[in-house]
């Protein structure tokens, strides 16, 4: 065990959790060619070419009805993400990262509870978010720049998506008090977010593929 | 406690291993994996991944499977059901033994 980052709280505290020590194995391993991140990008470039668009058609949709249509774009993305990166990692990147196949679910009754219950929640928030957009548009850019910050923080738990989290909440504060329309502000976050996400994984990605080049693997 | 302590000295040597712990703890959280998987993903050097994981083949605790996956070869491991009981045995055992213990 060469990586002392792989130690939580005491030296000795890895030998204690099994869990522990493959939840984070795997989380880097999950990261370590940056093709999530790419993706993560790629589907807030998307979001900002949907506001861009819309601003730029010049539909003017009110946000209360704008936001319908991009929620219902956002869960079929977000549910294919990651089967995308394991198809693009199982299809050209295998030698490199090697093959895994995940265990299957099994989902409880108290899962499938817990389930429900996290989806009649996310309905909630997003009824009320809804009824706070109609009020100031400046609190949502704000709201969501740090929400976005906060996830991608939690995605990855390392010093590259805290910077990029960084950026994207203090991105969306600036839009917040300079209180900038709508659309547009969601375009630049989302814009500002989606680069820096497709930047920072391509990196990553181009210096995962030149070490295991390296590493003749 | 002291009884909890004393079941250290029983636990199993083979899972004990830090390297070893490390494998079986990836290949507990997945279906199965190759040694290419569990050698990116642990960071050992493939001789010493190769010398564990046939101490654990041995043991009984890892099943190794050697197969192909369109031209790309594959040495596919996974946890036996042995394997996974004596990691849930080595859970509770460090857990009852070292939880109470003030750091």
């Amino acid at each position: 065990m060469t990586d002392s980052t792989l130690r939580p709280m005491g030296g000795s505290a890895v030998l204690e959790d099994p869990d522990w020590l493959a939840g984070r194995l795997m989380q880097r391993a999950w990261n370590r060619d940056g093709l999530p991140e790419i993706a993560i990008g790629l589907f807030f470039l998307f979001m900002s070419a949907v506001f861009a668009a819309q601003h730029l058609l010049e539909m003017e949709w009110p946000v209360f009805r704008a936001m319908p249509a991009v929620l219902a774009l956002i869960f079929p993305l977000t549910l294919l993400m990651p089967h995308a990166v394991k198809w693009a990692r199982n299809r050209y990147l295998i030698g490199r990262t090697g093959y895994v196949v995940d265990r299957p679910p099994i989902v409880s009754g108290r899962l499938r509870m817990v389930s429900i219950m996290s989806i009649i929640a996310f309905v909630a928030v997003a009824a009320v978010v809804l009824v706070i957009s109609s009020l100031s548009s400046r609190w949502i850019l704000a709201g969501g720049g740090v929400s976005c910050g906060v996830l991608l923080l939690i995605c990855g738990r390392e010093m590259r998506f805290v910077i990029s989290g960084a950026v994207i909440a203090v991105t969306g504060i600036l839009l917040g008090i300079y209180d900038v329309d709508f659309g547009i502000g969601c375009t630049i976050l989302y814009g500002v977010g989606g680069a820096i996400t497709v930047i920072s994984g391509t990196v990553v990605l181009v210096r995962f593929l030149r070490q295991s080049r390296e590493a003749g693997e | 406690m002291s009884a909890n302590i004393q079941r250290l000295a029983e636990i199993d040597r083979v899972i004990h291993a830090p390297a070893r712990l490390m494998i079986v703890a990836l290949l507990a959280a997945v279906k199965e994996a190759d040694f290419q998987y569990l050698h990116t993903t642990t960071g050992l050097t493939k001789g010493n991944l190769s010398v564990h994981l046939s101490k654990l083949e041995e043991a009984g605790y890892v099943a190794i499977e050697k197969t192909f996956r369109g031209k790309y070869p594959l040495t596919i491991c996974k946890l036996t059901e042995q394997g996974r009981a004596v990691l849930e045995d080595y859970r509770k055992t460090m857990r009852s033994a070292l939880g109470k213990v003030a750091v």
